[in-house]
């Protein structure tokens, strides 16, 4: 449906404007690449997506152990919480830099309604995604007043005030101690959280691919393209603008809680500058706005940290010429990684890849 | 950018506003201080004086590469931790007293020098070190992203993540702080009365800021560098082609700027008896709010900002404990949401 309207538009555009043989050429190539599809008009990424789900799911049914579930259940909620801010940045081009507000909050709430209420564990879940919701309506007006870098001050201001609140209202929070979720006898945990976050990352995955390529998707892009046309347009770009912050702070809280069950604990950590790091490095890694390379941008982010951070490893490389200690910290050589990705790359991985993968097509003989 | 015309138009009105904002200043805080006794108020006032003076010091910085360069540079807090550090280790290598040996790798190189000349040379190396560091960033990264501030911004981020990381390799931390081995020059102190307690390094702090704040604005509103500055944020083109590497001054504009973030975290560690890691970022946030408030490329405007945050947060904090740290967020926030340019600033965001 969506793609016969595109042909329209092209095809009436061909004959309306005479357009540059270059030009044909581009848009003829995003029809091919639009309609470009595997088996049962299914993307072949979204097959792999498919396949590597079903892998995920089987692999504890056969023995995988209890460590390694909840590697894997971290890296699966990096994967949602990237998927998230890849929504909000690469999608809308709202820059924020404070997306710990909701993760923290989602994993605070889960935490506090259970353990301090007595609430069911799946009420403070949901509480939580309502707060969430509510602070990203907050959020998006807040957008119409300050934007660029100034939103991105704003979200970082009160992401940094939950952060100095979570550590300082000790009676609540308990303080830079933390609430055990142990306490909270209906609290999920072990194999049940690795199948949660796996579950929320494949339905976060197809619902935002499914978001991003419908009429609403296409409004969000054209936000980022250029906010002044699409207000010309006729499009209420506030409404489109709160309609993004509030889905992604509703994910991200959905996996702060998770977060919350995998750990077992919840501290002032989650409200961090840190966890509002992490989604921005995962999705610049990867590719802004393509979705797949957010998740690639979390798996390779988590791996990484997983492995170099690891005791084995540290003791291992101790002894390597001048490499050595800088292996050891393994923060450098993300920061390192990143800043040459932003200046070299700055489409990210999969963008670069989709780039050089287009040129290449064009060179090969054309299929009829 | 009609800021710098509309300042220079408009100069009386400002200044009176400036006037009226201080005393308006000092009437909330007698105010607020009903409660206090007076000599604990004085002793407020001056820490609350010495704090807003390190923050100038880092928002000097800032107004000028962010507020009148337009860059942003998130590296600002980086830069600050890395000339305290280096202040305090150039100063336990010069200073060098029995114990030295433990912490820096050439404790061979003892020179055994007084405080006040082992205060001097570190003074240079601090400022050098947040020089060349400026100099590097601007070279290697800033220079290619002039103009696209989303970059910039995740450029920088990543980069005060290589700098604080290899600030742990540098100078080999254990543990998260990094103290001096023996006390810095402006020691001691003197008493005005009998209840009251003044440390000579406070006064050294708060007459190092009075300088800055002079120097610089000679500099920008006085002197053809300055002019030649303002013109390029104005109109790099006609600038250059006038005839002025417009590029080369704006490097030496981030070089400047670096310096006195140094200067800063010089100034934070010397009040502080010594750093930490994290001071970098806690002071880059205020001073990022202290911009913001002061208005963009106003000079004066980051100077009234770091007085207002630095007078009343050390009151915010004896009077409500829990938003002590957050008031300075909720400051930016309502600021940001109802005057947007700032208080002095004429740019639109």
């Amino acid at each position: 449906m969506q793609t016969d309207l595109t042909e329209k538009v092209i095809d009436q555009a061909h004959n309306d404007y005479p357009l540059s043989v270059a030009a044909m050429q581009r848009l003829k190539l995003a029809r091919q690449s639009e309609n470009s599809s595997g088996p049962f008009g299914i993307k072949y990424r979204n097959w792999l997506i498919c396949g590597l789900a079903l892998g995920l799911t089987v692999l504890p049914l056969l023995g995988l152990p209890p460590t390694n579930q909840r590697l894997v259940a971290q890296v699966l909620i990096f994967v949602t919480f990237a998927l998230s801010y890849d929504l909000l940045f690469g999608y809308t081009g709202v820059f924020s830099f404070g997306h710990s507000l909701f993760f923290g909050v989602g994993a605070y709430s889960a935490a506090l309604f259970a353990v301090n209420l007595g609430w069911p564990m799946w009420m403070g879940v949901v509480a939580g995604v309502l707060i969430c919701a509510l602070l990203g309506i907050i959020t998006g007006f807040v957008s119409l007043r300050v934007q660029g870098v100034f939103f991105a001050m704003v979200t970082l201001a009160l992401a940094t005030t939950a952060y100095n609140l979570s550590s300082k209202l000790v009676d609540l929070t308990r303080g830079d101690e933390g609430i055990s979720l142990l306490k909270a006898p209906d609290a999920p945990g072990g194999t049940l959280v690795y199948f949660l976050a796996l579950g929320l990352a494949v339905i976060t995955y197809f619902a935002l691919y499914r978001l991003t390529n419908s009429p609403l998707g296409r409004v969000l892009v054209s936000i980022r393209e250029n906010e002044r046309r699409t207000t010309m347009i006729g499009y209420n770009v506030l409404l489109y603008k709160i309609i993004a912050i509030t889905i992604s702070a509703v994910l991200a809280g959905l996996a702060g809680s998770v977060y919350a069950f995998r750990n077992d604990i919840v501290n002032p950590g989650v409200l961090s500058s840190d966890i509002s790091l992490l989604p921005l490095l995962m999705v610049i890694l990867g590719g802004a706005g393509t979705l797949y390379g957010a998740i690639i941008g979390a798996v390779v982010i988590e791996c990484l940290n997983f492995i170099l951070s690891s005791r084995e490893f540290v003791e291992s490389v101790k002894d390597w010429f001048i490499i050595g200690p800088i292996m050891q910290h393994w923060l450098l050589i993300l920061g390192l990684i990143y800043v040459l990705i932003v200046l070299f790359l700055p489409f990210g991985v999969v963008g670069t890849w989709t780039h050089y993968y287009k040129g290449i097509r064009r060179l090969l003989p054309k299929r009829t | 950018m009609a800021t710098m015309q509309r300042g220079l138009k408009t100069l009386d009105r400002r200044w009176w506003l400036i006037i009226s904002i201080v005393v308006g200043l000092l009437l909330l805080l007698l105010y607020i201080n009903t409660a206090i006794k007076f000599p604990v108020f004085v002793k407020f006032f001056i820490n609350g004086l010495v704090e807003s003076a390190v923050l100038f010091l880092m928002a000097s910085g800032l107004s000028l590469i962010f507020g009148l360069m337009d860059v942003v540079n998130f590296a600002h807090g980086a830069i600050f931790t890395w000339g305290g550090f280096a202040f305090i280790w150039s100063f336990n290598l010069l200073i060098s007293p029995a114990n030295a040996t433990q912490n820096n790798p050439l404790g061979w190189l003892q020179l055994g020098l007084d405080p006040l000349p082992a205060t001097g040379l570190a003074l240079l190396i601090g400022l050098v070190t947040g020089a060349i560091l400026g100099a590097a960033i601007e070279v290697l990264a800033i220079r290619r992203l002039y103009g696209k501030p989303v970059y910039q911004i995740l450029l920088t981020l990543g980069l005060v993540l290589v700098l604080d990381e290899s600030l742990r390799l540098v100078f080999s931390l254990t543990a998260s702080t990094y103290d001096f081995q023996n006390t810095p020059w402006p020691a001691g102190n003197f008493k005005p009365d009998s209840d009251l307690l003044i440390n000579w390094k406070s006064v050294a702090i708060v007459v190092t800021g009075i300088l800055v704040f002079v120097s610089v604005s000679w500099l920008l509103n006085r002197t053809k560098v300055g002019l030649v500055i303002r013109g390029g944020v104005e109109d790099s083109a006609m600038v250059q082609a006038l005839g002025y590497n417009v590029r080369r001054y704006f490097f030496g504009v981030f070089v400047l700027g670096s310096a006195l973030a140094a200067l800063g975290g010089i100034a934070y560690s010397l009040n502080s008896f010594g750093g930490s890691e994290d001071m970098g970022q806690f002071n880059f946030l205020n001073a990022l709010v202290v911009v913001v408030i002061g208005g963009l490329g106003s000079f004066e405007g980051a100077a009234i900002g770091s007085l207002l945050v630095g007078l009343i947060s050390p009151f915010i904090g004896y009077h409500f404990q829990a938003v002590a740290d957050s008031f300075v967020m909720i400051l930016l926030v309502l600021v940001l949401l109802i005057r947007p340019q700032g208080l002095f600033g004429g740019k639109q965001t």
